[in-house]
């Protein structure tokens, strides 16, 4: 559910829109879904629920998906801000962790990471090493302790 | 205090255990016996007892979605507040809570 190629530096989006536009598209290309307009959608239909932008720049975009083949979570990190996103302390969105979820066959090992990953998002120390870590392969690493740790964080 | 609750929000995946997890931490800096039960995308998680919940002084609801078991909770003072409000503030949720029910 993460890989390297999962994570995504210096991206070029300026809306959710496009941000939603471009993890669907890369969810096609690697194979997370054979539909990305239909999972573009369902991001939005839960984007609409309430904006799943939090604090610091970091937003978690996420969807239970008839179109998600595979469980994937990426991690976009944007060139410059994203503007109309709404967040909690209505700070401009930098940071995005997306998560790409089966409607039906998530298991629950593989949901209990999704749970130590958002937990993270609570911690300061968590959010900046996200946003600082300058190789894809060392946040990897990072990423991988958080969410295997039983213990969580 | 000794303080149970339970989050909740639409698809269970994020909200739910950072609410949770955000409340149990600010309410145990605050001095307060606090569990907090998830239900989420894996069902219930860290459920409340019937003895835990008798022995509750306060029941703090992080949803707006319907919840299961509110039976547990009969005669008890049951605050629901936003979701995302626990996950932005939760030590000021925690404090609300506390005093509105000290008041009585």
């Amino acid at each position: 559910m993460l890989k390297e190629e999962y994570l995504f530096f210096d991206v070029d989006v300026r809306t959710k829109e496009e941000a939603l536009n471009f993890i669907s598209q890369k969810a096609l290309e690697l194979g997370l879904t054979d539909n990305a307009e239909g999972l573009k959608k369902d991001f939005l239909k839960r984007e609409e629920e309430f904006s799943t932008g939090l604090q610091d720049g970091f937003a978690i975009p996420h969807a239970k998906s008839d179109f998600a083949k595979k469980l994937g979570v990426f991690y976009v990190r944007c060139k410059s801000s994203i503007s109309g996103w709404e967040t909690m302390d209505d700070r401009a969105v930098t940071d995005l962790f997306a998560l790409i979820v089966p409607k039906e066959s998530a298991d629950n090992e593989h949901l209990m990471m999704i749970s130590r990953l958002a937990t993270g998002l609570l911690e300061e120390e968590f959010k900046e090493t996200v946003k600082t870590a300058s190789h894809k392969g060392e946040l990897m690493g990072y990423l991988k302790r958080i969410i295997i740790n039983e213990e969580g964080i | 205090m000794k303080i149970v609750g339970i989050s909740a929000c639409p698809a269970g995946l994020a909200h739910t255990p950072m609410a949770a997890k955000a409340l149990e931490k600010a309410g145990m800096a605050l001095g307060h016996d606090i569990k907090m039960e998830q239900q989420g995308s894996m069902g219930q998680i860290n459920a409340i007892t019937e003895k835990e919940a008798k022995e509750a002084d306060l029941v703090i609801i992080a949803s707006d979605q319907k919840i299961t078991g509110m039976e547990r909770f009969a005669g008890k003072k049951v605050i629901r507040v936003d979701i995302n409000i626990c996950i932005k503030a939760p030590e000021a949720v925690i404090k609300k809570c506390v005093d509105a029910v000290s008041k009585e």
